[in-house]
């Protein structure tokens, strides 16, 4: 909590625009541009962790509109606790692992990388190397713990609650997840 | 955290992330949550709903009456959308009995005793997707007061025609109560189980008057335990059958499924494993938080229990309980017969018994890193201060950037004594050259630099400490790094199932961090 406290009175808000209970609630009463809105503040994120759990463009596409339809299908029973962004995840989670139970015809995950037009629509080339990188190189949960990190919004203890994991091992495997993706660049760029 | 390179890698991520994303994502998601709508409505057929796209709809209800029409002459319709196909059976104590058709449409719902009769009073189902009434059923039984603290455990029953479906429409099923439960804020434990139709299992939940669900799992559990009888335990409350399983140690694994891998949920299993386990156990949890808080001089009303659960490792028996006090963390191993707390294997950073002494408070940390760095605290932006135990030394590790260079610390709390400094110049590129030939690892000139050791030496020590032969060991990565000042070597290596990882003092070969993960 210190840290975050800190974050926000030095450098002014900075993280994603955060999700309210109120987010939920719209989207509960109908409210025109509610699900756009909740998109707008979250996809990114949500996308981000599905794809670390799929690794796969196209299931994480099917998996985070299932995420969605199943938000608007709760959010008349959502009870207001002040954590969406816990349940929204929690949601998504769940559509993944779906996704992958279900998935059992879909392409080998180097026929999708390879072949997925998906990927051919990062132009930066560096980008791309260290996104097919951290899908190849990580496991899942160094991956879930860096994408969260970098796309979600999410503080460090949320991100530890949200996997079961204790806070200083999530702090300890993200530093070491960028360590071992600058080393394997490093290589990279020595060969 | 503050190394500008993790940050360029987590922009490099966002924008191959944001790339990734389809331009068309949220109207696939809108036409997606329109037609459920629409699909949702229509087979309630509740006019009532005010929603914009009833208009639209209009034209399709038509279409649908007189497909109504059509189907029910033709005949076709009954089998395809009356005849169930799959039934749901949800028990907590009100016993629910959903049945769906092959098109997962609610054909009947059915409150099997008085408690359901209240749980469905006024719902109507009928003709809605399975998941939308599974959804409002639970949703009703959270707002009735069960699923709620003392009452946690839902037993879901899917049953269908056909095995391999029942196991899909098991997963949707689970997965939507999940959702549900999430939502309603509950943290309900789901027990779930696939059936197939039996006679004797059916007529035995008929004289019970409890769902076929409930019948065939607790005609499962009496044929356990001869000396249960299956009507005394029809008659019992799902939390109280959780609880007898437990106090018989009754191995329900092949009776009932359960989602193994999520861990947000109070796992049955872990239930069942601590059930069989407790039978074994001497000490019990309560003492075996005794013990902890007592080793950690910790008391009881400051802890927050996060964890006490019971484990068995090689024949040890031991529990494993995790607290916070006081914005600390603790991890403590207990064994489960002796009550002996043992030593944790993970590298927590663990409060020792002894550290009751005063500490400097963090504004004092941050002010004593300043005035080492020569920096004044306007000119800072700071990160991190944050109060840590290394080797049961309480420190406080102070993060902050000035202009392009950061800092770190870290600060003896005790005595407010400067214990390490780091300093990184940031750099975009990546960086070749190893941090001894830049400024950022400051070695103190009064200490003579002895020999530093070899990478096999370092192997060495980890593999002592670990216990593992080297010949039993798969080395993964051996590497010199520079880490809050001080050269080490990571090593991680595995063995068995277990991965290790070291941190290793190049120069003393002291071991600085430990960890050890067992895959499952």
């Amino acid at each position: 909590m210190m840290i975050v406290t800190l974050l926000q009175q030095t450098y002014g808000v900075d993280t994603p625009s955060t999700v309210t209970d109120a987010d939920i609630l719209d989207i509960a009463a109908g409210k025109p541009d509610a699900v756009a809105r909740l998109y707008e503040k979250t996809h990114k994120g949500l996308y981000g962790f599905i794809l670390s759990i799929t690794r796969n463009p196209h299931d994480t596409e099917d998996a985070l509109q299932d995420t969605f339809l199943a938000v608007c299908r709760s959010a008349q029973s959502y009870r207001p606790k002040g954590k969406p962004m816990a349940w929204l995840y929690t949601v998504a989670k769940n559509a993944a692992r779906m996704k992958l139970r279900k998935a059992s015809d879909h392409l080998s995950f180097e026929d999708a990388l390879h072949g997925d037009e998906a990927f051919g629509r990062i132009e930066n080339l560096e980008d791309r190397l260290l996104l097919e990188t951290a899908l190849t190189q990580l496991s899942e949960e160094e991956r879930k713990i860096l994408f969260l990190r970098a796309l979600s919004g999410l503080t460090s203890r949320e991100i530890a609650s949200l996997l079961g994991l204790p806070l200083n091992t999530v702090l300890s495997k993200y530093h070491r997840t960028t360590k071992k993706l600058k080393q394997y660049f490093e290589k990279e760029h020595q060969s | 955290m503050t190394d500008p390179r993790d940050k360029k890698i987590e922009e490099q991520l966002s924008s191959a992330v944001s790339r990734l994303i389809p331009e068309d994502m949220l109207d696939r998601i809108e036409q997606g949550i329109v037609q459920d709508q629409e699909r949702t409505v229509l087979m309630t057929n509740q006019t009532n709903h005010k929603s914009k796209i009833l208009p639209r709809l209009s034209g399709i209800l038509v279409a649908a009456c007189l497909l109504l029409a059509v189907g029910l002459v033709g005949g076709r319709y009954y089998q395809n959308n009356l005849a169930v196909a799959s039934t749901v059976d949800i028990d907590v104590n009100p016993s629910i009995e959903i049945s769906a058709n092959r098109n997962d449409r609610v054909v009947k719902v059915e409150a099997v005793n008085g408690d359901a009769e209240a749980i469905l009073d006024g719902m109507d189902l009928k003709g809605t997707d399975l998941n939308v009434a599974v959804n409002a059923v639970i949703g009703a039984l959270v707002k009735q007061g069960y699923l709620t603290d003392d009452a946690r455990e839902i037993l879901v029953t899917v049953r269908h025609e056909d095995a391999a479906k029942a196991q899909i429409l098991r997963s949707v099923v689970v997965s939507d109560i999940d959702a549900a439960l999430k939502a309603s804020g509950s943290e309900a434990a789901i027990l779930n189980q696939t059936v197939t139709s039996d006679d004797s299992a059916s007529a035995f939940a008929k004289e019970q008057g409890v769902s076929l669900g409930k019948a065939v799992f607790v005609l499962n559990l009496a044929a356990l335990d001869d000396t249960l009888d299956p009507k005394a335990l029809a008659a019992m409350s799902l939390k109280e059958l959780t609880a007898l399983i437990r106090e018989r140690g009754l191995d329900v694994r092949h009776i009932l499924d359960y989602d193994a891998d999520d861990s947000l949920f109070e796992n049955i299993a872990d239930n069942i494993e601590d059930g069989n386990e407790a039978a074994k156990a001497t000490v019990t949890p309560a003492e075996a938080k005794e013990k902890a808080l007592a080793a950690a001089d910790v008391k009881a009303e400051d802890a927050a229990f996060i964890r006490c659960e019971l484990d068995e490792e090689d024949g040890r028996l031991y529990y494993e309980i995790e607290f916070r006090a006081k914005g600390i963390e603790y991890e403590y191993e207990v064994n489960a017969m002796t009550g002996a707390v043992e030593k944790e294997d993970t590298d927590t950073d663990r409060r020792p018994a002894a550290d009751s002494g005063k500490k400097i408070t963090a504004d004092e940390a941050k002010a004593a890193a300043l005035a080492h760095a020569g920096v004044k605290a306007s000119d800072t932006r700071v990160l991190k201060v944050s109060l840590d135990y290394e080797d049961g030394v309480a420190v406080y590790e102070v993060d902050f950037i000035v202009g392009r260079i950061e800092y770190e610390y870290e600060i003896h709390a005790a005595s407010g004594r400067v214990l390490s400094h780091e300093k990184d110049v940031e750099d975009d590129l990546p960086v070749q050259t190893p941090p001894a030939d830049t400024d950022s690892a400051v070695p103190n000139p009064n200490e003579p630099q002895p020999e530093r050791l070899t990478a096999t030496e370092a192997e060495n020590a980890a593999l002592k400490y670990a216990g593992v032969k080297r010949a039993d060991a798969r080395f993964e990565r051996t590497e010199l790094d520079e880490e809050d000042g001080r050269t080490v070597y990571e090593v991680s290596f595995r063995a068995g199932n277990t991965e290790y990882e070291y941190e290793i003092d190049a120069y003393s070969g002291k071991v600085l961090t430990h960890e050890k993960e067992i895959d499952d």
